[in-house]
């Protein structure tokens, strides 16, 4: 440092010593834990856990080693023990009592000079004042108690301060005002005031008092400014509404009473202003005034001009778009309205009243009955008003006149005016019954550039318009209309017109009828149509429709129109004499109809009844010990088949179509077969005594001749159709036969008359043909019987030869692997070529042949049912007799056949008996039996073997084969 | 003739739905809602037995000839066929796919047919232990509401508004047509007519064989009830339930009112069900959960 510095430099007290850094001892800063208190001597003054205990003990207090220790009581003679007083001091060290100890024995000032408050004071004892009306502690004591100072105020006292002063350095007088006028001035929030205008304010109270400038004043003492903690969410200031029971809190009787509201069961009333006061805001002018809720409005409905703050507020706003408040700026985009969306139109037929089905299961709910339910529109009490009511009771005819006239007016002034062509107008009309608004502006457009030239439309539109009819009737309407409305005004007036002429007594009487009175136009439309409809142009309904209608409202409308004129217009008539004779008639009418009615009821005593077959079943039969009817009958089959019932049986039966059918099939089959077998079996004694009659045969009834020799003719005329002329001899000799077989004709015919085809095979059955009735009653029971029934006839060569005859051959030509042998047991009647075919194995082997045959069919016959085995020797009689239903009539088998006059006659005769037999057999099988034999076949079917049926087929198939031999 | 009220009996079995006498009369048989069938003695009042197996409501019941057997039908779609000693169920035929709203033995008790709301008859062989019905009879068009059996006729009655009378004698179906719907269709005790309550408030009298219409009569409560009608022992009256709690009774020649009977002044029950005493002018009609016997007073003058 140089010197220059030092003499630069005025230094103030003593420099510190420089620090040799050596020798500077490390100093640590003490650590709060080993700073601790010590008393005088250098001890530790406090002890224990709490290092805030008294010092005690040996180190600290009493000086000895065991502590302090009681005084101990000594008294002798010479000096006796005195009275020991024992004091606090007694049991404190030196310390204690020193000027910093707990007990300082110093001289200093009291309490009421040391502390305001009792601070240090020992609590007062209770002086218990037995003498005092309350016993105890003086209660005024305990109620009135001083007020404590604080800290603060304490402090502000020793400092010189009193109550009523401000706080804060003494003042001029000049200074005081000025602040004054600080704090009573302009509020100002945030931002200290310009300095302009505290100038202001000091210049304004310059000039009051400078003699005073010396005195100084204490500053003057602030208001105290209260913080309401805020507790509502209301806006700052504003109290709103209270809402508590009536007689709740304090009445007030001065008060405007409160609004009173019933609200569940619990009368409110409601103080306070709903609307405060904002802050933005000018007072009110009478700021006494208690808003009362009385005075608010709560009725929906035109805005009432109410003097409040706000609409004041909002006219001014209003007025003056620029005029906004302070800070603000109007938006310069405008928030976009919401937009408000129409409710969606309803349908027309919507009936507000709902009926709610059940379930789904149960039947849908008759509109029309909702409908009356919901009183439809009409004629009711309260549909109509006073005017209408006149209008019905009394037909004035004036009135409608009036109406129209009315309407004609109007019309008048627009009709002239007019100047585009009608014709486009009723292209619009007819050509655009949609409906569309721009669309008949388009078409009008057109219209107009059309009318110089004759377009295609205009005359379309003349055909239309002649087919009107009505337009052009009216010369007034050949002048143009300008718009729709006139037109269809125009329409209206045109048919009221001509109606109000000719009934005007009907008219009115009509339009009095107001069903759609609360739609007005549908009204106006309705009653247009009425006028249309007398007039039997019902169609025009569509030219009064207002084009913003829908094509299905437009319909919904005719049929809504036509079921009101239905309801309330009676039929009219143009004549009023003629009116009043149909309403007689219409009297006696109702009359009739009402005596017919009432011959219904009577009527109703005849319950319709029908009757229809019905088969109980078996066991209902049996259980109700009754014989089962029509006993012959299949019926019950079919009953017991269906009988098997499952739940989708009743849900789906046209999915089960199929097996239906072939369960309906199965059934026929059952019946036939059922009817076969029973047929058989009341056969039986018909046979019997057939047998029995057969031996009294030679006695021929003439009685039943008649129906035979008509039988006779039927197969004649048969017989010719199939072989000509050329065998009506052989009829002839046949004749004599069939004369004796006649009783027995007539009883098969009789029991099978159901069938042609038996009454030609009866016709054609002779004696000798036995061979054809075997077959026939074989293909009926299916080879029922045994195989080795050995009651044979030796027709079969017989039959064999007069085929050959037949077809021109001999046997052996025709069949080269027929064993001609005859053939033996049942099977010697039967032709197996019809039957059975053999195969091919059988032509290697003729002589075989029937073995094989025999053996096959034996086959067939073990797998038929046994019972037809019992009845085996039955069946062969029947053979001899006649299968009932399916083949020819039962032959009448003399006793003894070869003796028979007949065959004595001549042997021309008998060698052509068989042919014809066989030809006749032939054509039956050709014509009439073979349908019936397929069928069986097809029932065989069902019970016999795969094996059988193919055999079936190729036996049909040979037969064929021979047929076409032919 | 005087009516006389004799006793009545508060079944606590649910709302009664059927109440039957046995063939000889003197027991009968109650149907609850409750699923449970109780066989009373009515003229002591007491409950012999109760017999409980059925899935829902009791519909209709019948006894058998020789009463050792009951048959009833339940809503759970089954016929149950009771042993009346032990109280269990001996067979139950489950063969309608709908509930079964009446039952009926034939005159042996042999065969039970029932009717249901599957639109058939059924006819169940209960000496077999064949468990489909023997026959089913399903001309009818809605649901059967009661089924008569005779010697040797089924009279059925359904709501398509016809009755039908099986003739197994003679095997054909007879089918009236009255054109209201018909809650019950029975017997007269001569067998010659049909007693037929229609939904339309209306008991007609039908001759059977002719199937004109004799009578009908008036004036009770239909509303919408499945009323029972039936005809007095003599055939001389014809009773009917009625939706206002009476029992109505008619003169069956005059058709005129002769008594409306009930045991409380108006009860808020309908008297839905009602079975004549095969043997005495003496019946049982239920109402609510009570049943009550009536028997005319002069029967055993006439």
């Amino acid at each position: 440092m140089s010197e220059s510095d030092d003499e630069n430099y005025v230094t103030f007290g003593t420099g510190l010593e420089l620090l040799d850094e050596e020798s500077l001892p490390r100093k640590k800063p003490v650590v709060i834990e080993d700073q601790y208190a010590c008393d005088t001597q250098g001890r530790r003054r406090f002890h224990g856990a709490f290092t805030g205990g008294f010092s005690a003990g040996y180190f600290n207090s009493v000086g000895t080693r065991d502590g302090w220790r009681p005084q101990q009581f000594k008294s002798s003679r010479s000096s006796k023990a005195g009275s020991v007083n024992q004091r606090p001091e007694d049991f404190m060290d030196e310390e204690d009592t020193g000027n910093f100890g707990i007990a300082p024995m110093g001289i200093r000032s009291t309490s009421d000079y040391t502390d305001h408050g009792k601070r240090g004071t020992k609590r007062e004892r209770f002086r218990q004042d037995p003498n005092g009306v309350i016993p105890g502690a003086p209660v005024l004591k305990e109620l009135l108690k001083p007020v404590k100072e604080t800290v603060g105020i304490t402090l502000l006292r020793k400092m010189g301060w009193k109550p009523g002063q401000g706080v804060g350095p003494r003042i001029t007088k000049r200074e005081k005002i000025k602040i004054l006028h600080q704090n009573r001035g302009v509020k100002v929030y945030g931002c200290s005031l310009p300095v302009q205008q505290e100038e202001m304010v000091a210049n304004e109270s310059d000039a009051s008092d400078d003699e005073h400038v010396d005195i100084t004043f204490a500053p003057d003492d602030y208001e105290p400014f209260r913080l309401n903690p805020k507790d509502n969410c209301f806006g700052i200031g504003y109290t709103g509404l209270d809402r508590r029971p009536v007689l709740s809190g304090h009445v007030n009787l001065f008060e405007i009473p409160a609004f009173n509201i019933q609200d569940k069961d619990k009368k409110l009333s409601i103080h306070g202003q709903a609307f405060g006061v904002g802050v933005f805001e000018v007072d009110d002018e009478d700021i006494y005034a208690k808003d009362d809720m009385s005075r608010y409005n709560f009725a929906l409905g035109p805005e009432r001009k109410t003097k409040s703050r706000w609409s004041q507020k909002e006219d001014s706003a209003s007025t003056s778009q620029e005029k906004c408040i302070e800070g603000f700026i109007y938006a310069k985009n405008r928030l976009e309205d919401k937009k408000i969306f129409k409710p969606p139109e309803l349908p027309p037929d919507f009936k507000p009243i709902h009926v709610a089905r059940k379930s789904r299961f149960y039947p849908p709910i008759d509109q029309n009955l909702i409908y009356e339910n919901g009183k439809p529109k009409g004629l009711a009490r309260h549909d109509l008003n006073a005017e209408d009511r006149y209008k019905i009771i009394n037909d004035n005819p004036l009135k409608a006149s009036t109406l129209h006239n009315d309407i004609q007016k109007e019309i008048q002034p627009v009709n002239v005016s007019g100047n585009t062509s009608v014709t486009a107008k009723i292209i619009c009309r007819t050509l655009n019954l949609q409906g569309r608004e721009h669309e008949q502006e388009k078409k009008r457009q057109e219209a107009q550039q059309a009318k110089g030239n004759i377009s295609w439309l205009e005359k379309l539109t003349a055909t239309n318009f002649v087919k009107g009819g009505m337009v052009g009737t009216d010369p007034s309407v050949t002048g143009a209309l300008t718009n729709f409305k006139v037109f269809e005004n125009l329409c209206s007036r045109n048919t009221s017109e001509i109606v109000s002429s000719d009934t005007p007594s009907n008219t009115s009487s009509i339009q009095s009828v107001r069903p759609f009175l609360p739609d007005i136009e549908k009204q106006k439309r309705f009653e247009q149509y009425i006028i249309f409809s007398q007039n039997g142009e019902k169609k025009k309904l569509a030219s009064i429709q207002p084009l913003s209608m829908s094509e299905w409202e437009r319909d919904h409308e005719v049929v809504e129109f036509d079921q009101a004129l239905r309801l309330f217009v009676p039929p009219v008539s143009t004549d009023i004499k003629l009116v009043s004779c149909e309403l007689e008639h219409s009297s006696t009418a109702t009359t009739e109809s009402k005596i017919n009615r009432n011959m219904k009821t009577k009527d109703k005593s005849k319950i319709m009844r029908t009757k229809i077959e019905w088969q109980p079943a078996h066991i209902v039969c049996k259980r109700f010990n009754i014989p089962e009817p029509r006993a012959g009958c299949a019926k019950p089959e079919s009953d017991k088949k269906i009988s098997k019932f499952s739940v989708f049986n009743c849900l789906d039966f046209s999915g089960n179509s199929e097996k239906f059918e072939t369960a309906t099939r199965m059934i026929e089959k059952k019946k036939c077969q059922v009817g076969l077998d029973q047929g058989r079996m009341e056969k039986r004694p018909a046979v019997l005594s057939e047998q029995e009659t057969e031996t009294h045969l030679n006695i021929s009834t003439e009685a039943s001749n008649a129906s035979v020799s008509h039988k006779l003719r039927r197969f004649e005329a048969t017989y010719e159709k199939v072989f000509g002329k050329g065998v009506q001899d052989i009829l002839l000799t046949l004749k004599s036969n069939i004369d004796r077989q006649q009783p027995n004709i007539t009883e098969n015919s009789d029991s099978n008359s159901g069938t042609d085809v038996t009454g030609h095979q009866d016709s054609s059955a002779t004696p000798k043909d036995k061979t054809e009735d075997k077959k026939d009653l074989f293909k009926a029971i299916f080879l029922s019987s045994s195989e080795d029934s050995d009651t044979g006839v030796e027709d079969n060569i017989d039959s064999e030869k007069v085929k050959s005859v037949l077809i021109g051959k001999t046997c052996e030509q025709v069949n080269l692997q027929r064993n001609t042998s005859p053939a033996r047991g049942i099977f010697a009647q039967l032709d197996f070529n019809e039957l059975i075919i053999p195969t091919r194995r059988k032509e290697s082997n003729d002589n075989e042949s029937i073995e094989t045959t025999k053996q096959e069919t034996k086959v067939l016959i073990i797998s038929k049912s046994t019972d037809q085995n019992l009845a085996r020797k039955e069946i062969i009689k029947l053979s001899e007799e006649a299968p009932d239903m399916y083949g020819p009539a039962l032959p009448q088998i003399p006793p003894n056949h070869d003796n028979s006059p007949d065959k004595l006659d001549s042997n021309i005769s008998q060698a052509r008996k068989p042919i014809f037999k066989n030809i006749v057999l032939k054509s039956s099988v050709e014509t009439k039996v073979l349908g019936k034999w397929v069928e069986k076949s097809k029932v065989k079917k069902s019970k016999k073997e795969k094996k059988k049926h193919k055999h079936k087929d190729k036996s049909k198939h040979k037969r064929k084969s021979k047929k076409s031999k032919y | 003739m005087e009516f006389k009220f004799v006793s009545s009996i508060d079944c606590k079995q649910g709302a009664v739905r059927a109440v039957r006498f046995s063939v000889d009369g003197s027991y009968c048989i109650t149907c609850g809602s409750d699923r449970k069938l109780k066989l009373w003695n009515p003229y002591r009042c007491a409950l012999l037995k109760t017999y409980g197996g059925h899935g829902a409501e009791v519909s209709d019941a019948c006894a058998s000839c020789e009463s050792s057997q009951i048959v009833s039908s339940g809503m759970d779609k089954s016929v149950i066929l009771w042993d009346v000693a032990t109280g269990t169920p001996v067979r139950r035929l489950r063969g309608h796919v709908g509930p079964v709203t009446t039952v009926r033995f034939n005159e042996e008790s042999t065969m039970a047919v029932s009717g249901s709301r599957d639109n058939a008859v059924m006819c169940w062989d209960v000496r077999s232990k064949a468990i489909e019905p023997v026959q089913t009879l399903r001309d009818a068009k809605d649901t059967i509401s009661s089924v008569r059996v005779s010697d040797h006729e089924i009279l059925s009655a359904s709501f398509d508004g016809k009755i039908r009378r099986y003739d197994i004698r003679v095997g054909e179906v007879l089918t009236d047509a009255i054109g209201e719907d018909i809650t019950c269709a029975s017997f007269t005790r001569d067998g010659q007519c049909i007693v037929a309550s229609c939904a339309d408030g209306v008991v007609r009298l039908i001759d059977k064989d002719s199937g004109e219409l004799l009578g009908e009569f008036t004036g009770h409560d239909a509303n919408n009830l499945c009323l029972e009608s039936s005809v007095d022992y003599q055939d001389t009256h014809i009773i009917s339930g009625s939706g206002d709690g009476k029992l109505w009774i008619w003169e069956l020649v005059n058709q005129k009112v002769v008594a409306k009977l009930s045991e409380v002044e108006d009860s808020k029950h309908p008297t839905v069900s009602l079975s004549v005493h095969p043997q005495k002018n003496c019946f049982l009609v239920a109402s609510g959960s009570k049943i009550s016997m009536w028997e005319a007073a002069d029967s055993s003058k006439d």
